[in-house]
């Protein structure tokens, strides 16, 4: 959170123990020259130190400073050394005079340096703009200078206050068996515990008050602010300066692990945010991410024509932060924030809008290549029909313009032959034709079946003649064939469909049967249609009644796959049903069953 | 007697073509596949072949590349496919000249004529005469009728007499640019549109609309002297 760190003052952490040991080496260089050493030279160097730290620090360090300057100067200034009595209001003075200049300096110079750029009041409600981020924070309920709650502060000044009064009683009561180095360690080691639960102030304090303690109950003469001997005062300043420092380091090691600490979470909501994306790459996922993760209810909005649109997540009744991720994205998060970095946010808000592009670029390629298929089925659908139909036209062409050309003599066989290309090709075409028209019927719903009761011998022997003139059809009808309930034309076209296959596929010496029988409880008619071609593979069966099943122009006997998907959709429209099974020993056997007349079933009803 | 192979598996085109082709005077034989068609050709020894495109065992293209692996008789494609990158594999597979279905019988005699004039050995004919121009391939001049002689450059010249040397066949664009510019051109066709616009300004009674230099769409030129 410190920006512009370069103009900030310098931290009491680090100015307390400099100033302390500023005085420690005014004090040792006094005490070396007594008597010699002259008042107004301990004086005039503790406010110089005094002065210049207080300047350069925050203000808050400058108390302690000019009170152990006070302490500094009281105690070196004259002899007899650390008379406090012998020390004229007048230097006190002097030294308060010269921590107040020097933090009205320190500020002064501060706030002309930061002067426009920011306003840099701790605590205070403040503005960042980190590439293209907005992030606004309240205070927070964490000193984000000690890193430690309040309450730590108030249970280490508590400590301090029950630690000190009894560890002293306890020392004046083994006076006579400790020597001042002894009383001087316990001191130091009751400040460093302080330090650990409470931080810096609160050790500070601590030091202060235990120096102070030393000197009235424990060096010579005790009871009074009076100090015999000058190593004794050095002794105590040198164990205040000690103490200050101690805390400073443990201070400052207890920050980095906080921030460490900070680091390392935010690292891992990160880390789980990037996981949860890959997995997962919606903009909810995200945002449930950030719910479960920080507490935070976000709303991804877009700009779409100068308004903001709601992409994703439910939208907050206000929302502290607003973080934008490039141009036309942003992202609104409600709650408490101060658990999230802008970093975290940030990078949430651009997961969740790449997400969302990523959605939208899923979408497209869906959608591109149902496109595409459509269009390469398409393509070769128009190949197909336009071989099928260019076939037999090119007989009839061919066939024709021989005809009509008058260089040639033809014979009447010549003819004959020619006339009757001519004829297939056109009956070819008008049966192309003719499927091409029932399949749009079909599946344009159009058909409409005229049912009537009818015995399916009616049927048969017409459609065999139709196909199966010359090509070996074989009927078998029972003669005990109840009656059935269907359109005999569009039952005459499904069955001409599958015969006309059956004898494609047919080997030229073998015969196709139609077998036509009643089912066991005599409720259905079936018309077996049965061929010993090829057949089909059983994983193939349910593709051949789909349209257009043979594409491209190479197939094994013409068509374009039309035929068997008019027959199912015909016996579909009157009721029936067509499946397809193999024949045993080779071959494909479909079969058509017809409800029996009377028995009509209500699915045909609903069909129609 | 010139044969002629038909491969086809529509027995109405087959029946047309044997009739068609036994009254002028040439033997037939026919197949109705690929691989009995291929057969056919080592057997027979046919003067020309005349190959559907789809064949129910194989593509016709790569019937073409079997029969190009030992022999050089000319091959005639007759296809319903009729776009250019099929005619294009054709052409490039070895066929010499494509007809779509459906076609009319004399355009496809006469394209048979010319393809089986090129298997021929080279007619003793260097004149070629037409009712608008008459070709000398000997002196390498053209005469123009009425008017008298044209001047061709080099290159209109070479491109003429590749053209001439068998009237009514098919030359490929790969095989003009081939003859004409040598290898390394085969892909700049505009060279031959530009120069065969030049040849046509020079000789035809109407450039728009060409008689003779006539473009077969993707496939190449042919010069018709009927």
């Amino acid at each position: 959170m410190n920006s512009g760190r370069t103009h900030d003052a310098v931290e009491a952490v680090f100015a307390l123990p400099i100033a302390f040991l500023g005085m420690l080496a005014i004090g040792v260089v006094a005490v070396a020259t007594a008597p010699s050493g002259r008042a107004l030279t301990v004086l005039v160097l503790t406010c110089l130190l005094v002065a210049t730290v207080s300047a350069a620090s925050e203000p808050r360090a400058s108390l302690p400073i000019t009170a152990l300057g006070w302490f500094t100067v009281a105690g070196f200034a004259a002899a007899p050394v650390g008379d406090l009595k012998a020390v004229p209001m007048s230097s006190f003075g002097a030294v308060v005079a010269a921590g107040s200049v020097g933090v009205a300096a320190g500020v002064w110079y501060r706030s002309r340096v930061a002067r426009g750029a920011r306003k840099g009041s701790h605590g205070a409600v403040f503005t960042v703009t980190l590439d293209g981020v907005r992030f606004h924070a309240g205070r927070g309920q964490h000193d984000r200078h000690t890193g430690l709650s309040t309450r730590r502060l108030v249970g280490a000044l508590a400590l301090a206050a029950a630690l000190l009064p009894g560890l002293t009683a306890a020392m004046v009561a083994a006076r006579g068996s400790l020597a001042l180095v002894d009383e001087v360690l316990f001191y130091l080691l009751a400040v460093v515990l302080v330090t650990l639960v409470g931080g810096f102030w609160p050790a500070v304090a601590a030091a202060l008050a235990a120096g102070l303690l030393l000197n009235w109950f424990f060096t010579a003469p005790i009871h009074t602010w009076t100090i015999e001997d000058p190593t004794n005062l050095l002794a105590l300043l040198m164990f205040v300066a000690t103490a200050v420092t101690v805390s400073s380091v443990v201070h400052l090691a207890a920050r980095r692990g906080t921030a460490a600490a900070a680091r390392a979470a935010e690292a891992d909501s990160l880390l789980g945010l990037a996981r949860t994306v890959l997995v997962d790459d919606r903009p909810e996922t995200v945002l449930a991410h950030l719910q479960r993760a920080l507490g935070l209810t976000g709303v991804l909005e877009e700009r779409v024509a100068g308004a903001w649109v709601r992409i994703a997540g439910v939208r907050p009744k206000q929302a502290t932060v607003v973080v934008s991720a490039g141009a036309t994205f942003r992202l609104r998060v409600n709650g408490d924030v101060t658990a999230a970095s802008p970093r975290l946010l940030e990078a949430a808000a651009a997961q969740a809008a790449a997400a969302c592009e990523r959605q939208r670029m899923r979408t497209q390629a869906e959608q591109s290549v149902a496109l595409t298929a459509g269009n390469r089925m398409r393509t070769a659908l128009l190949a197909a029909v336009s071989h099928d139909l260019r076939t037999p036209l090119a007989s009839v062409k061919a066939a024709v313009s021989s005809l009509r050309q008058n260089d040639v003599e033809w014979t009447e066989a010549d003819r004959a032959a020619l006339l009757a290309t001519i004829e297939e090709g056109a009956d070819r075409l008008a049966g192309l034709i003719g499927n091409l028209l029932d399949m749009s019927r079909i599946q344009t719903g159009a058909v409409e079946p005229f049912l009537r009761v009818l015995a399916v011998d009616e049927v048969l022997p017409s459609v065999a003649r139709a196909v199966g003139a010359g090509s070996g059809v074989v009927l078998h009808v029972a003669d005990d064939l109840p009656l059935v309930r269907t359109d005999p034309v569009l039952l005459e076209r499904a069955l001409e469909n599958l015969l006309a296959n059956a004898v494609r596929y047919s080997p030229v010496d073998r015969t196709v049967q139609v077998v036509a029988k009643h089912d066991a409880d005599c409720a259905a008619v079936l018309i077996d249609v049965v061929d010993h071609g090829p057949g089909v593979p059983i994983q193939d069966r349910a593709r051949v009644f789909e349209p257009f099943q043979q594409l491209g122009d190479r197939r094994t006997a013409g068509g374009v796959g039309l035929g068997l998907a008019v027959a199912k959709g015909f016996v579909d429209a009157v009721g029936g049903r067509l499946t397809a099974s193999a024949t045993p020993g080779g071959g494909l056997t479909m079969r058509v069953q017809l409800p029996v007349a009377g028995r009509m079933s209500h699915q045909a009803g609903a069909l129609l | 007697m010139t044969t002629v192979l038909v491969v086809d598996d529509e027995p109405g085109l087959l029946r047309a073509m044997q009739i068609n082709l036994t009254a002028r005077g040439y033997r037939v034989a026919t197949a109705a596949t690929g691989r009995a068609g291929l057969a056919a050709v080592a057997k027979e020894h046919p003067d020309a072949v005349i190959l559907d495109l789809g064949l129910p065992d194989m593509d016709g293209t790569d019937v073409i590349v079997g029969i190009r692996g030992w022999s050089e008789v000319p091959v005639l494609v007759l296809s319903a496919r009729d776009q250019e990158a099929h005619k294009v594999a054709a052409l490039d597979a070895g066929a010499d000249d494509y007809v779509t279905k459906p076609f009319g019988m004399d355009e496809l005699l006469a394209r048979l004529r010319a393809a089986v004039r090129r298997a021929a050995p080279a007619p003793d004919e260097p004149r070629l005469e037409t009712e608008h121009f008459v070709i000398d391939l000997a002196a390498k001049r053209v005469t123009l009728r009425p008017t008298g002689e044209v001047r061709l450059t080099p290159t209109e010249w070479q491109m003429l007499e590749a053209l001439a040397r068998s009237p009514g066949r098919l030359v490929s664009r790969a095989q003009l640019l081939h003859e004409v510019w040598g290898p390394g051109y085969d892909s700049e066709t505009h060279y031959l549109r530009v120069y065969m616009a030049q040849l046509r300004r020079k000789l035809e009674p109407d450039p728009a609309n060409p008689r003779y230099l006539i473009t077969e769409p993707a496939m190449g030129y042919r010069l018709v002297t009927s």
